[in-house]
């Protein structure tokens, strides 16, 4: 019950988060219409840039050496500059007990299914337990061998990262408290800062 | 990635593989709790590295000593050590022992602790919670 109540207390916290970030931006989205004299009929071309008149950006083109680019450069993978090693849906504990022989490449699929960067530890350094979290991943991850009747060697990558999947979206208390304890922690860190620029 | 979150992957993983290495002689790691201790290896964004233990062995002076000499070059890190067995987060709170290079923070609370661990001392700590 603990759980659960900690669960609604948070949501109920985000909710009001939200709902009062909502306010403040359509507040300065007004205050900034005003201030500027925004007129919405005036000519712009498809980057939301003025197209005629006092003010438009005429020597402003995609060339320009003083905007930076937002070309996608070559070899760039979304997301990729981003990896990093956060949380593990799947815990390297768990893959890589030795009742299970998965190759080396689903290994890696299962390494890299990670949150990314996480910027906000908890402020109980204490109340991060995962054994809980980690057998119900363990026993999730038999089920689903069961479940595709396979062995741990002839799993893919891509049914690890169907896996992983599952874990993500999983309403296992087990598994989404700490999902959602991490997921709101990093959203409410969001918001202290979105907080302290205004 | 910048160069700061560059450092910070490098340290945390160099200090991973440090206390990894520190802790096999002293218990068996198991992620499922089925043995004494786990190196958490999720890395939450802080300058720390979380120790989950099962066995309450793991509290132990000499272990402690000797993660706190793992820190001895890293001011501004910390290793805590965290109570995970059956009831912690229900009847029994979260607790833990944090480990910095120039302090120890003693967070058990010995009433939920088995009596033979009750007068469980670890010199030159100071008593404290999760949150200092």
């Amino acid at each position: 019950m603990t759980g659960l109540n900690e669960e609604r207390a948070l949501l109920a916290e985000l909710k009001f988060q939200l709902a009062s970030i909502v306010w403040e931006l359509k507040f300065h989205r007004m205050m900034r219409a005003l201030k500027a004299n925004f007129n919405p009929a005036q000519p712009r071309d498809e980057r939301g840039r003025w197209t005629g008149g006092q003010g438009a950006a005429e020597n402003e083109g995609v060339n320009d050496p003083r905007v930076i680019s937002d070309a996608t450069p070559d070899g760039w993978v979304s997301g990729a500059q981003y990896a990093g090693n956060g949380h593990h849906f799947v815990p390297r504990g768990v893959f890589t007990n030795d009742k299970y022989d998965f190759s080396p490449e689903t290994t890696r699929a299962f390494d890299s299914e990670t949150t990314g960067h996480l910027n906000d530890p908890s402020s109980n350094q204490y109340d991060g337990v995962h054994r809980t979290y980690n057998k119900a991943v363990e026993e999730k991850l038999d089920q689903f061998l069961e479940r595709n009747n396979i062995t741990s060697r002839e799993m893919t990558p891509e049914q690890a990262k169907s896996f992983a999947d599952e874990i993500k979206k999983s309403s296992d208390p087990r598994i989404r408290q700490l999902n959602l304890r991490i997921y709101m922690r990093e959203i409410m860190r969001g918001f202290r800062l979105f907080r302290g620029r205004e | 990635m910048g160069t700061d979150q560059y450092i910070h992957d490098q340290t945390w993983n160099a200090l991973y593989r440090a206390i990894v290495d520190f802790l096999k002689p002293y218990g068996k790691e198991d992620a499922c709790g089925n043995g004494d201790y786990w190196v958490v290896e999720d890395d939450y964004g802080g300058r720390r590295q979380t120790i989950d233990v099962f066995n309450l062995k793991m509290f132990d002076v000499e272990i402690i000593k000797g993660l706190r000499r793992l820190l001895q070059n890293l001011p501004g890190w910390d290793i805590a050590l965290v109570l995970d067995t059956p009831g912690v987060g229900e009847t029994i709170p979260f607790m833990g022992i944090t480990i910095r290079r120039h302090e120890i923070i003693d967070g058990l609370q010995r009433q939920y602790l088995p009596t033979r661990f009750r007068n469980f001392e670890i010199p030159g700590s100071r008593p404290g919670t999760g949150y200092d």
